[in-house]
């Protein structure tokens, strides 16, 4: 069973994608929290907490690669996973030299997102 | 007759002081004369007077040698009569005598060639007409014997006047009117040496003064002539010229011309080799007698000259002195280069245009064709062209209409023209624009005849590539769109897959934990259902091709390309304001291409705006007048820089990088299919419009 510490930050303007995404997560007995947008999330989870953040790269305003910089700007420590609806090379090229740990295009499997996170949480609590 | 008688008495005087002033100097031919009738001494003393006579002296001595010879003999009238020079061949009396106190009727000039015709037809043959009785004169000299009579000439002894062999130039009588006289042979003889002493006076006279009129002839030609004439020695030097030479060369006279030339190769010639070459030639047999030089005048001007060289070669076999005679062509030349040069163009014209020319006689039913026309049906420049053969070029498709044309042409001269196609010798396929004209005056027709294939090819190229053009811009709206298209399905495709393992897990879960179920299901269905519209939007942008014409309202088309675009705003950040008049009347048009041109417009204000911090697209639409409606699409970017407004429209015209400038040249193209127009303005605020005008449906009848 996975660690009840681990949280999953959802950043997606998409009101049914992100809903969506915690119910999944939450059914397998994941910590998940959504936020619809940069703002919110950056105004509500500390930079000091852990986790990992699964952010949407179109959104209005502050979109995932902007959200990213300020993440390391304020020295937030939480890996990154992208998420995005759109197949693009470049924006996948672009997520992974911003540090990004992953990046899944929509629509993703369960499976898929979970091989991410075990992958990370091996790295960071390895031997 | 010539001949005044009041003139004759004193001259005579004056010849008897002379004559005995002679024979005192004469002592010798005196004291020989002695033994002589006094009419053998006279003949003696008036041969002697003769000789060496000056000219100007020769025509007073015969008058008074015809008196003193008429005295003598008892004879009473002498004429001389000579042939003008003048070769009209008159002749007239130069010299007579009669006895005083008698006068010859008529005075006035007479043509003894019509006066007594007989006579003098006998004498010029050489006859010494010697008539005792003019009434024995035989009836061929009827006219001559009339005359006699009229003078009251009763006995005639005339002799031809010759001079060493030489033609007949006159004559000269011996007349009895008082009474009739038998001429004696011995009076015949005698008078004969007196003929002869006058005749070769009078030739020698005669002959100088012709040297003379001739002289002044060749002069008159010389100095008159048109062609320049010149004598060139051997070192090049002018001897002589006419004032045509010097006027040729751009001299002031003749004189001017042999004093100025000293060496004719350097000074006449442009190309003085080309002189040492034409004389070296000549020196060596060679015939160029004639030819064409380039001369220089006394200013220098160059000159085109004919030249023919007539050489005269000295003892050393080199050219001692040469005529030239010289004709101004310069005209001509340059006439003939102009010509030429004319001749050359139209060629050329005809050949990069393709356009040849021919003409057919309708009275000798000849067809002429120019060269390119050849070019033109591949055929060989031996070919026979008829109007047969001509039209059997015409496919099958274009002959009856050029032949119902040429019919027209010649029966009604009506003019045509006509663009068909023909198969020329060589079996290859051309489009020709041909013409024909009624040239009634001269009873042809003409016409031109054009090759257009390449033109012809290049406008169903250019149709192509319009069509290619309007399909790839499609495509790249919607590759465009496709993007944010597959942003929106991914989106409720996720959100379906992330609802479906978490009821699938829920599911294998107790009982009480299913009680999230019917939402899960509810969002998945909600989900499902904005793919679903999603794929309706994008099949309902794609399957239609052909254009389809149909009612539409303007807010309705807004708002459909607004739908589409709803993602790219958000993610662009950019505000819509949406200025929409309820009242819009519908316009008739297709609704997928007036989408497209909607989309290009407010996808090319998103891109204009992506570096300006204040991102507003205002999309408005308004009637323009009772039956126009415009739409304008507002973007607050940089606007369109002035030096490219004009081309915006343009295929190509592009600012972007990755564009290829094709957008609003279709947007355009699409706009005038609808019969609307499109154009573009910078706004006074900053920012660029984009407006497109089409009738409103009722007052758009060229659709229906």
């Amino acid at each position: 069973m996975d660690s009840p510490s681990l949280c999953i930050w959802i950043v997606d303007d998409d009101l049914s994608f992100g809903k969506s995404l915690r119910r999944m997560l939450n059914a397998r007995g994941i910590l998940a929290e959504y936020f619809g947008s940069a703002q919110a999330f950056l105004d509500s989870v500390p930079c000091e907490q852990s986790g990992i953040a699964l952010v949407d790269i179109h959104m209005p305003g502050c979109d995932g690669f902007c959200l990213m910089k300020k993440m390391q700007d304020l020295g937030y420590r939480m890996p990154v996973i992208i998420i995005t609806g759109q197949a693009s090379c470049d924006a996948r090229d672009r997520a992974m030299q911003n540090g990004a740990i992953g990046y899944l295009q929509k629509p993703f499997s369960g499976e898929s997102l979970l091989e991410l996170i075990h992958k990370q949480q091996g790295e960071s609590s390895g031997p | 007759m010539k001949a005044n008688s009041k003139a004759l008495k004193p001259r005579a005087k004056k010849a008897h002081a002379r004559r005995a002033k002679k024979v005192e100097s004469h002592g010798r031919a005196g004291r020989e004369q002695a033994s002589l009738s006094p009419f053998e001494r006279l003949l003696v003393d008036i041969s002697t007077r003769f000789i060496a006579l000056p000219s100007d002296r020769v025509d007073s001595e015969i008058l008074v040698a015809q008196k003193e010879v008429c005295e003598s003999l008892g004879i009473d009238i002498s004429a001389l009569w000579q042939r003008d020079l003048d070769y009209r061949g008159s002749l007239t009396s130069t010299h007579i005598f009669v006895p005083p106190g008698f006068t010859l009727a008529p005075a006035e000039p007479m043509d003894a060639k019509e006066t007594f015709p007989w006579s003098m037809k006998k004498l010029f043959e050489g006859e010494t007409l010697i008539i005792s009785r003019v009434a024995d004169l035989p009836a061929a000299a009827a006219r001559d014997l009339k005359l006699y009579r009229s003078f009251g000439i009763k006995s005639a002894l005339t002799f031809p006047l010759s001079a060493g062999g030489a033609p007949v130039f006159g004559a000269v009588s011996f007349n009895q009117f008082r009474k009739e006289r038998t001429w004696t042979t011995d009076t015949v003889n005698k008078l004969r040496l007196v003929a002869q002493v006058f005749a070769n006076a009078l030739a020698r006279n005669r002959a100088d003064r012709a040297l003379q009129e001739s002289e002044a002839r060749y002069r008159g030609i010389f100095e008159r002539s048109i062609e320049g004439i010149y004598r060139l020695s051997g070192e090049g030097r002018i001897l002589f010229a006419n004032p045509a030479a010097a006027k040729i060369l751009g001299y002031d006279s003749a004189e001017d011309l042999v004093r100025s030339i000293t060496d004719a190769g350097r000074q006449l010639w442009a190309f003085p080799d080309e002189r040492a070459r034409l004389v070296r030639q000549v020196e060596e047999g060679g015939t160029i007698r004639e030819g064409e030089y380039l001369f220089k005048r006394k200013d220098g001007t160059p000159v085109w000259v004919s030249l023919k060289t007539n050489p005269v070669f000295g003892p050393d076999g080199r050219i001692a002195y040469s005529d030239g005679f010289i004709e101004d062509i310069d005209e001509r030349k340059r006439s003939h280069e102009a010509l030429k040069k004319s001749e050359h163009f139209l060629a050329e014209t005809a050949r990069i245009g393709k356009v040849g020319g021919w003409e057919f006689d309708i009275d000798t039913m000849k067809l002429m064709w120019t060269a390119e026309v050849y070019v033109i049906h591949e055929v060989n420049p031996t070919y026979e062209p008829t109007v047969e053969k001509g039209l059997a070029f015409f496919t099958p498709g274009s002959r009856p209409i050029i032949e119902q044309a040429v019919r027209q042409a010649i029966e009604q001269g009506a003019p045509y023209e006509l663009e068909l196609e023909i198969v020329t010798a060589k079996g290859h396929r051309r489009d020709v624009r041909t013409i024909g004209r009624m040239d009634l005056a001269h009873r042809r027709v003409y016409g031109f005849i054009q090759d257009i294939s390449l033109r012809k090819e290049n406008e169903r190229d250019r149709v192509q590539l319009r069509q290619e053009l309007a399909h790839l811009a499609r495509v790249m709206a919607m590759s465009e769109l496709s993007t944010s298209l597959a942003h929106e399905i991914n989106q409720p495709l996720g959100a379906i897959l992330n609802n479906a393992e978490a009821a699938q897990i829920l599911l294998s879960q107790a009982q009480d934990k299913r009680e999230a179920l019917p939402e899960i299901v509810a969002d998945i269905i909600h989900d499902a259902k904005r793919a679903g519209d999603v794929i309706r939007r994008v099949r309902s942008a794609v399957k239609k091709v052909d254009a389809q014409f149909e009612p539409l309202s303007v807010n309705g088309l807004i708002n459909g390309a607004l739908a589409l675009i709803q993602n790219s705003l958000a993610v662009n950040g950019i505000t819509l304001r949406l200025d929409l008049k309820p009242d819009i009347a519908d316009i008739r048009g297709d609704r997928i291409r007036l989408q497209q041109v909607l989309l290009n417009l407010m996808m090319n204000a998103l891109d204009g705006m992506k570096e300006t911090p204040s991102r507003i697209l205002t999309v408005r639409s308004v009637m323009d007048g009772p039956d126009t409606v415009t739409v304008s699409v507002i973007d607050s970017g940089p606007g369109i820089a002035e030096a490219g407004r004009g081309m915006v429209f343009k295929p190509f015209f592009t600012t972007k990088k990755e564009g290829l400038g094709l957008g609003l040249s279709i947007c355009r193209s699409i706009i005038e299919e609808h019969g609307g127009r499109i154009w573009a303005d910078n706004n006074p605020a900053g920012g660029a419009t984009f407006s497109f005008s089409l009738k409103a449906w009722r007052d758009n009848p060229i659709l229906d």
